[in-house]
């Protein structure tokens, strides 16, 4: 009651009138895989074009990245994974301002529960051996997708106010608020945000040739986020940072749409804790990052209907992480980069239906270098190990894990460049462990990934062209796959895949600036031909692996004059099999969104007024990206922000 | 400037790239005659539970033949079917549904919606007695079905989760299997009296038990499934008269099939994946032949039923439960003869000359 009281009241009284003021242009998306400042290969995102989204979390924003497939299963507050070039979730790490996000549980990250009103910066990076705010672990992953919040630091940020509120279709509402105070020596920042959902969207559904009507039910969500955090710089070489963190969520499940049963009665409630203190030490060809971090997750899922003897399913889980890590990279001459970091995370989680109560610690070293001679050299090798104790044994497991990339420019506006790694993921607890479903006895999934990418750069009269064509190869073996070996009910986590993928990624941005108007275009497009080589006895032998699209993409068009600011994207997902058998029960329908945005800016003294507005799925597209998670038509959205 | 043209090119990818066209389906047959009616699980949550027509006159498979006699799908996993009365009887376990269809022309006759206070009471397995179809639901209960007015008249309690059932000397025999209170099963099978609906008692059989059948002389086998770990898969034999289990058989099993006088005991190893088909002789309490059906050509032994009509035993391949599955076809001395692919996890056959 609270929360529907407080959120449009915000909205109101924020709504003041506002007043002429210059325009501010469009941020450039900048694509630089070889720049010279840069030691990483990586794709990143402006924050406007981040903000003028009003995305609901960082999966929607993700999903506009080429090499990315963001499984959505609903709308606000659905799970949504990411998947890079196939690889499947768990080989993706998610860094948030320095810290690894904890997927001890499920072994991905949700990423409906990460919004993203604070963003600073986002980046993909595939390799970045010498940057040493990037954790270790997520460095020897298959991707790191690397957020950085108001709270690093380091971004454009000059505001010591954000206040913002935002209602939209199907009863959504959300406020949020940032503090942040800044001296020389001290900085300090607040952040919150509170949002609830209704969920009740309308939808239709093909049920055989018949078309259903109905209305998503046991959808609703209400969501609490806040950040707390200081800087402290005693001198230019020093840098301390402490940050706190909490999230508290109260989500219906909805699920898939089951014909002739819309009794879902599953919700999933919890909490989480993060808190971090780093340090980083730069001075002449030194810089040094240390960090320490804890995190502690509580969840509930509740089956009201279940039909056990209680009457219901009460599952509880709680699981702690910590993470004590130390990176030092040294210039040794202005072509001579190295790095050196250890690491030493430990997690642990129990619940009732697991078996025991699991425990990792995973020791991990790296050696970074950098190497400027023919054109750019980095590379990495990492230790990583293991140590568990599996059925009561202590298991122990040791890896070396490879990458490697050459880049080069072939005049001022070429450049090439080419990157491999080898990669592993530990099983899951929940695919360890998990009662009858579990299997102490899995390997990690392991994973060779090359790409070459070739960037093109374009400048003309007032304007850029950047092209970026990836073509990649990823081949992956051991891959963890759920399979029945009890019953039809009851699956058993197996290491028994393999399946290679080819494909390229193209990037296309161009920009324009005539007086006070910018145009800009911005093309994503991802084909990915993955498949099942696992047995080539199988029916589903070179077969597309379910949901791996062979085409997606989008199309995103800004457009900028004065105050004013719009932009149209329209979104592609191709056809995809649900499961791995490539016959045409299996086919889910391709679908082509189109979504559009304005926003308007004011600003009025030191403090700026913002008004932005989208339209979402204009065209009243019916779709799924997993089969009957059926997801909202046309939906709008409108928020005011107010920034001092 | 000729890269300029680049964005058009993917755009046009984009927009024009390729799309299958799903292929038709044979037409599904006005009558039902010289064939066989497949009822496919399907996977839960994909709403993909299937009725297909496999013509014997031209070898062809209908997969969609629930769809083009409804217009509608069958719902999600569909778990049960057997023809009584000149009906069809289909339970559908995820949707919650019973569909019940002309067994002549395989015409909707009527959907049963089975939940209760809201919840979806999950229906199992259905068998008849008289003007009566009796339903296992997973809420507890078994429910009484009037096969003449299509109304559920009745809710009998029993134990948790109720598996398979049988009838035998006036009494229903009722496996309780208690699966959702796993690992902490049930053990029992209610025996309830056809003549009050009441239950009478519980009997002890063994851990999750399954599937139940009877012989000619009127016993009743229960196979319990144990834990799919240490405590092996199991057939019992029960009094019908006393209600007292009999005696407890020291061979794995986890399907029993009325075939002539005797039991096919069909058993699949998920540790190892074999399969085994064995010939059990009920009147003598003994395996005749323990490999009585070969299996080599069988990946996950899903079920078996045997045709008096086409004197031929049908097994049914669930593959590796994600692919299109198979009917494998024996004569009735175990020769095989020739298999037809069809659904999704076949669960059940009915055979029509």
């Amino acid at each position: 009651m609270f929360l529907k009281l407080y959120i449009p009241t915000l909205l109101i009284i924020t709504s003041c009138p506002v007043f002429g003021q210059e325009v501010k242009p469009i941020e450039e998306v900048v694509i630089s895989p070889v720049n010279e400042k840069e030691n990483s290969i990586r794709i990143d995102l402006s924050k406007d074009k981040i903000q003028n989204k009003l995305a609901n979390d960082l999966g929607q924003i993700l999903s506009l990245l080429p090499g990315l497939q963001v499984k959505n299963y609903g709308d606000v507050g659905g799970l949504k994974t990411v998947s890079f070039r196939s690889l499947g979730a768990a080989h993706t790490a998610l860094v948030q301002d320095y810290s690894l996000v904890s997927t001890t549980q499920s072994g991905q990250a949700d990423l409906s529960s990460f919004p993203v009103d604070f963003i600073e910066k986002l980046e993909l990076i595939t390799l970045s051996p010498t940057r040493t705010e990037i954790p270790i672990h997520a460095k020897l992953a298959g991707v790191v997708v690397n957020v950085e919040s108001v709270h690093s630091y380091v971004g454009t940020n000059q505001r010591n106010l954000i206040l913002g509120a935002q209602a939209g279709s199907f009863d959504q509402y959300e406020g949020y608020l940032m503090l942040q105070k800044r001296s020389k020596k001290w900085a300090g920042t607040l952040t919150g945000k509170i949002r609830s959902y209704g969920g009740a969207y309308p939808y239709t559904y093909l049920n055989g040739n018949t078309t259903i009507k109905d209305r998503r039910e046991n959808n609703s969500l209400q969501e609490y986020f806040g950040t707390a955090s200081v800087q402290f710089s005693p001198s230019q070489n020093h840098r301390f940072q402490l940050r706190i963190s909490g999230n508290d969520y109260k989500k219906d499940l909805a699920g898939a749409v089951i014909f002739y049963n819309s009794n879902a009665a599953q919700y999933l409630n919890g909490y989480g804790l993060n808190g971090t203190i780093n340090h980083q030490f730069k001075k002449n060809r030194w810089n040094v990052f240390s960090s320490l971090n804890y995190q502690k997750n509580n969840l509930q899922y509740l089956d009201s209907t279940y039909l056990n003897t209680l009457g219901y399913l009460d599952s509880r889980y709680y699981s702690r992480q910590f993470d004590l890590q130390s990176q030092a990279a040294y210039s040794i001459t202005e072509k001579w980069g190295i790095l050196i970091g250890s690491s030493l995370i430990s997690e642990e989680l129990k619940g009732k239906l697991l078996v025991g109560n699991p425990y990792r610690n995973t020791s991990e070293s790296v050696l970074g270098i950098e190497w400027k001679a023919i054109g750019k050299i980095l590379a990495q090798v990492g230790l990583q190990g293991v140590f568990e104790k599996r059925d009561t044994v202590l298991n122990s497991q040791w890896n070396i894990l490879p990458a490697v990339s050459w880049s080069f420019d072939l005049g001022s506006r070429n450049k090439i460049g080419m990157v491999y790694r080898y990669t592993c993921r530990q099983p899951s607890f929940n695919e360890l462990y998990y009662q009858q479903i579990g299997n102490t006895k899995l390997k990690s999934e392991k994973a060779h990934i090359a790409s070459v990418r070739y960037d093109l750069t374009l400048p003309f009269k007032r304007g850029i062209l950047q092209t970026m064509i990836q073509p990649f190869y990823a081949y992956v073996y051991d891959k963890i796959l759920a399979i029945p070996t009890k019953n039809l009910f009851i699956w058993s986590i197996q290491n028994i895949g393999i399946s290679d993928a080819a494909g390229v990624e193209f990037t296309e941005l161009i920009q324009k600036k005539m007086k006070q108007h910018t145009l800009g275009m911005r093309i994503n497009y991802t084909f990915q031909y993955t498949q099942d080589i696992s047995d080539p006895k199988s029916p589903t032998y070179r077969h597309i692996l379910s949901y791996a699209p062979l085409h997606s993409g989008s199309v995103e068009l800004d457009y900028t004059w004065k105050k004013l600011s719009f932009f149209i994207l329209t979104s592609y997902l191709g056809e995809r099999y649900a499961l791995n058998q490539n016959i045409p029960a299996n086919l889910l329908e391709d679908y082509l969104l189109l979504d559009a945005g304005a926003s308007y800016t004011q600003k009025l003294n030191q403090s700026e007024l913002t008004l932005r507005l989208t339209v979402n799925n204009i065209t009243n597209k019916q779709y799924n990206y997993i089969n009957y998670f059926v997801m909202p038509g046309t939906h709008f959205n409108i928020r005011l922000q107010y920034a001092l | 400037m000729r890269y300029k043209i680049l964005p058009i090119v993917f755009i046009a990818i984009l927009v024009f790239s390729c799309k299958k066209k799903k292929a038709g389906e044979p037409d599904a047959p006005q009558t039902l005659h010289h064939g066989i009616l497949v009822l496919n699980e399907g996977l839960f949550q994909q709403n993909n539970a299937s009725m297909g027509w496999f013509s014997f006159s031209d070898n062809s498979y209908t997969g969609n033949f629930f769809e083009q006699k409804t217009n509608r799908s069958l719902g999600d996993t569909g778990n049960d079917m057997k023809k009584y009365g000149g009906k069809i009887y289909v339970i559908v376990n995820v949707s919650s549904t019973i569909e019940v269809l002309d067994a002549s022309t395989g015409n909707s006759i009527t959907q049963i919606s089975m939940v209760a206070n809201g919840t979806p009471k999950q229906p199992r397995y259905v068998a008849f007695y008289g003007p009566k179809a009796f339903i296992t639901c997973y809420d507890g209960y078994v429910d009484v079905l009037d096969t003449l007015s299509l109304n559920i008249t009745n809710r009998i309690p029993v134990g948790a989760n109720p598996e398979g059932l049988a009838i035998s000397n006036g009494k229903l025999f009722v496996a309780n299997s208690g699966g959702l209170n796993s690992p902490n099963v049930d053990s029992t099978v209610s025996v309830i009296d056809l003549g009050n609906l009441q239950e009478i008692t519980r009997i002890t059989v063994g851990k999750n038990p399954g599937s139940v059948q009877t012989d000619l002389n009127g016993d009743v086998y229960v196979i319990s499934r144990g834990d799919y770990a240490s405590v092996p898969s199991r057939m019992h034999r029960i009094d019908a008269i006393t209600n007292t289990l009999v005696q407890s058989f020291p061979f794995d099993a986890s399907g029993i099939s009325p075939f002539n006088s005797n039991f096919l005991i069909s058993y699949h190893d998920f540790s190892s994946g074999s399969n085994q088909i064995a010939l059990f002789d009920p009147n003598t309490e003994t395996i005749i032949d323990p490999q009585y059906i070969p299996t080599s050509g069988i990946q996950t032994l899903y079920g078996v039923q045997y045709s008096d009509m086409t004197n031929r035993i049908y097994c049914l391949d669930a593959k590796n439960y994600t692919v299109t599955g198979q009917v494998h076809v024996f004569s009735p001395n175990g020769v095989f003869e020739t298999s037809y692919n069809v659904g999704l996890n076949p669960a059940s056959i009915l055979i029509y000359e």
